[in-house]
């Protein structure tokens, strides 16, 4: 590194975020030369007085120099002229990010400082994983995109492309009906080519989320569908959001959608909107989504101000099976979802300061309702291989429902201290389940009898009403969600599956489920059924 | 009420022990019970400690204060953070983005006319914060610099204060302030006031205050 840019960076870092002249930032770089510069202008002599004036105007001149260059490698901005056209610079980057060493030849910016002391021992034991690691904390986990934003299926296909390398793993679009009512067919599937290209070669998810109730053109939708179906588009998630009354209202759709979809093994997600309203994002960590109460303060306040918001921001995964296989008491995994929590934080905290360089063009894209932008977004604990039934874990429900309280008192301690010091933050952390999708060599393996249902009579079983017991009550602590997958197999009868959605809906207190069509032979893994 | 102390510890320990006295309980939006005292003046003469009250509450395990490094940055950055809902540099520094209200402002005035009551920065927007479905808004209100006898003092008033967590951060970064315009001005630092209309503590934080009160 140049001397010059060393010392002047070095006054940066030391008053960081100030805004200093160049005037000032020439005195400090060239500290040894103003004395002598000083004593030629407060000379009687005018040939010292001269002199003095000339090295002045080199050492500015060679300053200006060095700050250019650093104003060209994004380090330093100028935020102002003023007083007869002085320069005032400002740092771009944190001050921490900064790696200043003289005997360096590049300036080193390391834009992911670990904060992750607190989970390093975990991950060691394979007990916890981080989700993208690289991508902790300078991307986002899942963003919402309102499709009602948008006039047609262009300028969303525009903002996705923008926002690919804020995301590391779920995208939704949120009444996708709305586009395909704006838009012509042909660009439809054009688009949903491309993104579906794009999802797969950087590795995202897209949900498109069908409100039944807003359907207007129930024939387009069709035409869509059978379009859509045979595509067989590998990255993009169909999720209809609905009541059992939408789906009276739009039976004859929905036999289609079966019909195509069970024939092409396309898996239909169905959310029960009178369950939990938030929409639901599918990644390949897992589920996620909004508390509701947020949800309706979204609806109620920013809806149709911002493209969209994001929904979560950094995850762990933790195998229960091997935690509980190293530690034995419930303290110790108390203890360890406080650290946990503490990790997610700090990630967060690094997340925040950089949010300007790591997210500046969704700034663009929202303007001044940017802020709400992470409003309503969360981090989450996912968990693996949870089977308390079977294991030696018999509480483990309540353990993870008063863990959940721990890091609830948690994050709203860390919000008010932020808060009261002038920095107003928003730390919340929801848990849910994980994909096995997430890291087959991380996660450890576990089998399970298989379990699948052939008609509406293996829905109300006996059997089947223990199981969605269990799992309801999973539900109900997995607050960041969870998805019921279901196994269809025997003969497909559209008009039949219907009535079995309709149970399912009216039944049981599931918000979201999975018809999964694929043909299944004998011993299937718990990761069938999360 | 006034409480007067020399060191920024001792006026914290000293405020916060008057409040869990004196105040009166309530709970609050957020169905907290807050104990408090209102218009509380808080006068240290020499702030030469200003740090000592945030170290204590960094030993606490039970959270993760932020440190001095964070605190200067929102203090000192003027861009505005697009993860938070606002911050006190950029409003100090680079008001709506048009006015940095110290350096354009209180130091040219004071090197001018080093006799001025017109010395004030203030945070509090009405246009953004004067919204009811607001929920994050400034706590410092403003900062009134003034030259009293040849020492630079500053008058911070605090909308409301969390006396226990929030205040230690507060009298930290009002004197990083006052050191900035103090070397500025080449005038030395006088004694720093904060005046909360809501001084309170909540009492979720009983058992630690009491382990600092000891």
């Amino acid at each position: 590194m140049h001397p010059t840019e060393y010392r002047i960076l070095n006054l940066f870092k030391s008053e960081s975020g100030r805004e200093i002249p160049t005037s000032e930032i020439v005195k400090a770089a060239f500290a040894e030369t103003q004395d002598s510069i000083n004593t030629n202008l407060s000379s009687n002599d005018p040939v010292n007085k001269r002199e003095g004036k000339f090295k002045k105007a080199q050492l500015h001149r060679n300053c200006l120099y060095h700050l250019n260059k650093l104003v060209n490698d994004n380090i330093l901005k100028v935020s102002a002229i003023r007083n007869r056209g002085e320069k005032y610079f400002v740092l771009q980057v944190p001050p921490d990010e900064l790696s200043l060493d003289m005997n360096s030849r590049k300036i080193i910016i390391s834009q992911t400082t670990e904060p992750v002391t607190q989970t390093t021992l975990y991950e060691k034991k394979n007990i916890v994983r981080r989700f993208d690691e690289h991508t902790w904390i300078n991307r986002l986990n899942a963003v919402l995109i309102e499709g009602t934003f948008f006039d047609g299926i262009n300028r969303l296909y525009a903002v996705i492309q923008g926002i690919y390398l804020n995301v590391n793993d779920a995208i939704a679009i949120n009444d996708f009906q709305h586009l395909i009512e704006q838009s012509s067919m042909d660009q439809l599937i054009d688009i949903l080519k491309n993104i579906d290209a794009d999802a797969k070669d950087k590795s995202k998810i897209i949900t498109l989320i069908f409100n039944l109730f807003a359907i207007g053109d129930s024939e387009k939708h069709q035409r869509f569908f059978e379009r859509f179906s045979s595509l067989r588009l590998t990255n993009l998630r169909p999720l209809f959001y609905c009541s059992s009354k939408n789906l009276y209202k739009h039976h004859s759709l929905m036999k289609k959608v079966i019909e195509l979809f069970s024939k092409n093994k396309i898996k239909i997600n169905i959310q029960n909107k009178l369950k939990h309203k938030p929409p639901y994002l599918i990644g390949r960590g897992g589920i996620f989504t909004f508390d509701e109460e947020e949800w309706k303060l979204y609806l109620d306040h920013f809806k149709g101000k911002l493209f969209g918001i994001s929904c979560a921001q950094s995850s762990v995964i933790v195998d229960l099976n091997t935690f509980f296989n190293q530690y034995q008491s419930q303290d110790d995994f108390r203890k360890f979802i406080i650290n946990l929590g503490e990790a997610l934080f700090r990630a967060n905290s690094n997340q925040r300061r950089n949010s300007n360089i790591y997210f500046g063009n969704l700034d663009k894209i929202n303007g001044i309702n940017q802020k709400t932008f992470y409003r309503f977004s969360r981090n989450y604990i996912r968990f693996w291989n949870y089977d308390w039934q079977e294991k030696q874990q018999p509480y483990i429900l309540d353990l993870l429902e008063s863990s959940n309280q721990l890091l609830k008192k948690l994050s709203n301690t860390q919000e008010t201290i932020f808060r009261s010091c002038g920095m107003p933050i928003r730390f919340r952390i929801a848990f849910s389940s994980a994909f096995s999708k997430f890291d087959l060599q991380f996660l450890s393996s576990r089998k399970y009898s298989k379990r699948n249902i052939q008609g509406i009579k293996d829905l109300s079983s006996s059997g089947f009403q223990s199981y969605v017991k269990t799992r309801e009550k999973v539900m109900n602590i997995f607050d960041g969600g969870d998805r019921f997958r279901i196994f269809r197999n025997g003969k497909i009868d559209p008009e039949e599956i219907i009535h079995e959605f309709n149970f399912l809906l009216n039944t049981y207190n599931i918000p979201l489920f999975s018809y999964d069509f694929s043909e299944m032979r004998g011993d299937i893994k718990l990761t069938r059924f999360l | 009420m006034k409480i007067n102390a020399t060191s920024c510890l001792d006026a914290w320990k000293k405020t916060v022990k008057t409040i869990l006295e004196k105040g009166y309980s309530f709970t609050d939006d957020e169905h907290r019970t807050c104990i408090e005292l209102q218009n509380l003046i808080v006068t240290i003469d020499v702030p030469a400690d200003f740090d000592a009250p945030i170290e204590t509450l960094s030993r606490n395990s039970n959270w993760i204060y932020p440190n001095k490094e964070e605190l200067n940055e929102a203090l000192f950055w003027k861009e505005r953070y697009l993860s938070y809902e606002y911050s006190y540099g950029n409003r100090i520094f680079n008001y709506k983005n048009v006015l940095n209200q110290l350096e354009e402002f209180i130091i040219p005035l004071l090197q001018k006319k080093p006799q001025s009551r017109r010395a004030i920065v203030v945070l509090y927007d009405p246009l953004a914060d004067s919204k009811s479905s607001n929920k994050e808004i400034p706590s410092i209100i403003s900062l009134y610099f003034r030259i009293i006898d040849n020492l630079l003092t500053l008058t911070v008033i605090l909308r409301s204060s969390d006396f226990f967590i929030g205040w230690p951060a507060n009298i930290y970064q009002s004197y990083k302030l006052l050191e900035f315009v103090s070397q500025k001005l080449n005038v030395p630092m006088g004694s720093i006031h904060t005046i909360s209309h809501s001084a309170h503590v909540f009492e979720e934080y009983r058992e630690d205050i009491e382990k600092v009160l000891q």
